[in-house]
């Protein structure tokens, strides 16, 4: 269901504003989303200055400077601070991305960076992906094979594996899918892009074997059905990889199929 | 369950047959303007013409319902507004082809 305003609570109010260092030559100026769920304020935008030259270049180097030396109640994921393990997905700037590959240059004034769009938040910068990583375990995840297993690994040709480029690099950031208006409106129905990407991954993986049961499953007017190739997903992937076009693929094969 | 990929390519091979019969709407409207509306009763009532505007109706009808219910889908999803859509759908098609069939059979009274 379409929600053009927040709720009453969940309204962004103005925050602090952190002193600037006063030794400091090149400032930036970032603006933090804040969200304590443990208080009954409603959320507020912080303000807080960064001295560049004592900072790493990148948006998470900032964060983590921030809460180091500034305001260390800040909250958010973070784990390899190289894109591989996708906890720090955020609004960066009004575009979902990875905290860690963003660089501070890539902006002219001051950065906004809130959670991930239209998920209910946990803390600060951290939302709930309960219900994303239930989408991804629904389209089950894993090889399923119904005949004998074989004596050592399931083998593969090295071009069926080539199939499985652009489809194998995604780290489940969710930046696709919070990204996507369907997924705003429909995500207790629409699987979402980074979903449907993990479904074609196994769908047209050479040694699966539940292929058919795997497309029937997706062709549902809202699983999968809800994307209206708005391509926001292949834009905000971190990653360069494309779930709308991989979304068109099942199409396809739902076509070939019916 | 309901089948999404019938959906899908129905509305594309609506949207597709719309096409050129959209061209012959807009051509066939176009020259008849100016021309007494007697004339252009008349050329509509061709069999050829009669039976271009009754697909071009079909057609744009039934794109319409399969259009407005994803937009209903996609905002509202309540089963009663896909009904109401399917029925609204429906009583336009009626009333359509009754002035068409009026038109052919009976002619300009």
């Amino acid at each position: 269901m379409v929600e053009l305003r927040l709720p009453k609570n969940s309204r962004v109010m103005e925050g602090i504003t952190w002193e600037k260092p006063s030794d400091a030559e090149n400032v930036q100026e970032v603006r933090i989303y804040r969200y304590n769920p443990e208080d009954s304020e409603n959320p507020r935008l912080d303000t807080f200055f960064v001295d560049l030259d004592k900072c790493g270049p990148m948006i998470l180097d900032a964060l983590i400077k921030i809460k180091n030396e500034i305001d260390p109640t800040l909250t958010f994921r973070r784990s390899c601070r190289e894109g591989i393990c996708g906890s720090c997905s955020m609004n960066i700037g009004g575009v979902n991305t990875l905290a860690c590959l963003k660089g501070m240059k890539e902006f002219k004034g001051p950065i906004n960076i809130y959670p991930l769009p239209h998920l209910p938040v946990i803390k600060d910068l951290v939302p709930d992906l309960n219900q994303f990583y239930k989408q991804h375990a629904s389209i089950k995840p894993w090889l399923e094979t119904f005949t004998d297993e074989p004596n050592e690994e399931w083998l593969q040709s090295e071009e069926d594996r080539k199939e499985l480029d652009g489809l194998y690099e995604c780290v489940m950031c969710a930046c696709c899918s919070t990204s996507c208006p369907s997924y705003w409106w429909n995500g207790d129905k629409y699987l979402g892009p980074a979903a449907l990407l993990h479904a074609y991954r196994w769908i047209i993986d050479s040694r699966d074997q539940d292929r058919k049961a795997r497309l029937d499953d997706l062709n549902d007017s809202f699983k999968l059905y809800r994307c209206h190739t708005i391509m926001n997903c292949a834009k905000a992937c971190p990653k360069g990889l494309n779930p709308a076009k991989v979304i068109a693929e099942i199409k396809k094969l739902h076509l070939q199929n019916n | 369950m309901t089948d999404g990929i019938k959906h899908w390519k129905y509305s594309r091979i609506s949207s597709i047959v719309l096409v050129p019969l959209t061209i012959w709407f807009v051509t066939f409207f176009s020259k008849s303007f100016g021309m007494p509306f007697e004339q252009v009763a008349s050329s509509l009532s061709t069999p050829l013409n009669s039976l271009l505007m009754l697909t071009f109706i079909t057609a744009t009808i039934f794109h319409l319902q399969q259009g407005l219910q994803v937009i209903i889908e996609d905002y509202v999803y309540k089963r009663l507004w896909i009904n109401l859509n399917i029925i609204f759908c429906s009583l336009l098609f009626i009333v359509s082809l009754i002035s068409l069939g009026k038109l052919v059979l009976v002619g300009v009274l």
